[in-house]
């Protein structure tokens, strides 16, 4: 593998780049993308550490705002709105779904941002477009799995430390082996869905105004404040339309033992995101080669 | 030989006027002019007042010249001439909008020193990080690293977050990242004018040492010294097209002739 890519390597070295006008929809230069990987690891860690530079709490702040959110939607919810969570403590409830759907909006909006927020560089310097996506996408995640460590602690405490242990079952097959589809599903829809709003936002503003708002809309559209099950049957067909159920139901059932939904939903969900990955490519694709002289 | 840098026919039209917004009405009108010219809907009633006639701006019409190995060439005119355009092009910045160009081998662009600096780093964090968007592997840049704070003349600095470092010290650290740059093909724009007068020299014999270890160079700038310097043979340019070429004195004669004519008129 290793002499495989040093030989692409070589051959890159005294390759030849042709400058055309031809506007192709996929034509993604994967090799240089390769060669391009210390810069995107670069930017993952600057995202990471740079941003809670000069605070006291540091990387603790990625740990607070779910525990916040999590809180607040215990007492908004449950205990004012007297909302089910299936049976299983609030807290865990509410945030197995919040470190999903955090890391989801996080790195949609920040990667449908993208070509905006670079265009300084992008305007002086080349390389790679889809660099700053995917350093969006991988350095969200690093945030997500300090979030997750949270979730899991605290887990492990209720299960084991706690009069309500009995009421969580995780199942530790499907931890397992649905973990990393969960996380795949997510980062892959993220990144598609927001490659494709980063394409037309360069030319149609007002996108990024909708984005906001579309976004709450959709936190209403996902079981994150209520369980999937106490949707009535004849309505789930609906979920085939929002992959997130899927992840952030499946999440729950893994982890805590709540109703499993129609396992068809997860593969939906994945074909999904596969397919909106596609989208957002061809279409950053077809806009990324000369929106500088637009944006 | 074969030229390391190809260039055929290469055209760039820029749209004037509100770039970037499109009102509902203009894209209904361009979707149905689109259609209408496929011929898909023949008898398609004017929305408004047909296709937007917006001006149109050639920054370049059917430029074409070649660089051979180890040539360090200079693109001269005045401002708006299109040298720019054509190195945006040439590094990949923007796209033509006819023709296209040949570079046979890796190259990187200068078109301003320090781009992507992030001011909460440190010198050592932004050298990585800059060299890296520039093009470097990271092992490359550990090899520069002496070198590049050498140049930089910052050493004692090289831990602080740059947001506390004078202008001076910035532009020093960014022009010593790219100085060291590897990449056989080399495009510069402007970045000589940086730093004192002292540092601007070092600037220069840096340049020189660069182009003399045989990488080809596609070099932009006013300064008529520091192009007469480094280019033994230079692109004037006017009004997007290519005028003449030749030595690099004879072009700044033509250069300078052509401005008496303008300033005449």
């Amino acid at each position: 593998m290793k002499t495989y890519l040093k030989k692409i390597y070589a051959s890159r070295l005294n390759s030849t780049t042709v400058i055309d006008a031809n506007r192709a929809w996929f034509r993604i230069d994967w090799i240089e993308l390769w060669q391009f990987r210390d810069l995107i690891s670069m930017f993952v860690e600057k995202e990471f550490i740079a941003r809670y530079r000069q605070t006291i709490l540091g990387p603790l702040w990625y740990v607070i705002q779910p525990l916040i959110m999590s809180g607040v939607l215990t007492i908004v919810f449950s205990k004012i709105g007297g909302l089910s969570t299936d049976g299983v403590p609030h807290l865990l409830f509410y945030l197995s779904a919040l470190v999903i759907w955090g890391y989801f909006t996080v790195a949609f909006q920040q990667t449908a941002d993208v070509l905006a927020s670079s265009a300084f560089m992008f305007k002086k310097v080349y390389f790679p477009r889809l660099v700053m996506p995917i350093s969006v996408v991988i350095s969200k995640s690093l945030v997500f799995f300090t979030q997750f460590a949270v979730f899991v602690s605290l887990l492990i405490y209720y299960k084991f430390f706690s009069s309500a242990g009995d009421t969580i079952h995780p199942d530790i097959f499907r931890i397992i082996f649905l973990t990393p589809i969960f996380l795949m599903v997510t980062a892959l829809l993220s990144l598609g869905l927001g490659l494709a709003f980063a394409a037309i936002t360069v030319k149609y503003k007002d996108l990024s105004h909708v984005l906001g708002f579309f976004i709450q809309l959709w936190f209403y559209a996902t079981p994150i404040v209520y369980p999937a099950s106490k949707i009535p049957e004849k309505y789930q067909f609906l979920f085939f339309l929002n992959p997130l159920v899927a992840v952030i139901d499946g999440f729950r059932t893994a982890y805590l033992g709540t109703v499993a939904l129609n396992p068809l939903f997860l593969v939906a969900a994945t074909g999904f995101s596969l397919l909106t990955v596609v989208i957002g490519l061809m279409m950053f694709n077809f806009i990324e080669r000369d929106f500088v002289d637009v944006i | 030989m074969k030229p390391i840098i190809e260039v055929q026919n290469i055209s760039k039209k820029y749209q004037l006027g509100v770039l970037g917004t499109t009102s509902v009405r203009e894209l209904l009108n361009s979707i149905s002019g689109r259609i209408k010219e496929k011929g898909l809907i023949k008898t398609v009633r004017d929305i408004g007042r047909g296709p937007s006639n917006r001006e149109v701006l050639w920054a370049l019409k059917d430029v074409s010249f070649s660089v051979q190995p180890g040539e360090i060439l200079g693109l001269i005119g005045k401002n708006g001439c299109g040298k720019s355009t054509l190195l945006k092009i040439l590094s990949r910045i923007t796209f033509p909008t006819e023709g296209r160009a040949v570079l046979r081998g890796k190259s990187s662009a200068l078109l301003e020193v320090g781009t992507g600096f992030h001011a909460e780093l440190s010198g050592r964090e932004n050298i990585f990080l800059n060299g890296a968007i520039l093009g470097m592997r990271k092992r490359e840049i550990q090899e520069k690293f002496d070198a590049i704070v050498d140049f930089s003349e910052i050493e004692k600095f090289i831990d602080t977050p740059i947001k506390h470092y004078s202008s001076g010290m910035y532009v020093r650290l960014a022009f010593a990242v790219a100085a060291h740059l590897q990449q056989p093909i080399l495009f510069i724009d402007e970045v000589l004018a940086v730093g004192d007068s002292s540092f601007q020299a070092k600037c220069i014999k840096k340049m020189k040492s660069v182009a003399a270890s045989g990488r080809t160079i596609l070099f932009v700038s006013h300064d008529e010294k520091a192009v007469q310097q480094l280019c033994t043979r230079s692109i004037f340019m006017k009004s997007g097209k290519i005028v003449a070429s030749g030595s690099t004195p004879e072009m700044f004669a033509l250069y300078q002739a052509d401005g008496e004519l303008d300033v005449a008129a």
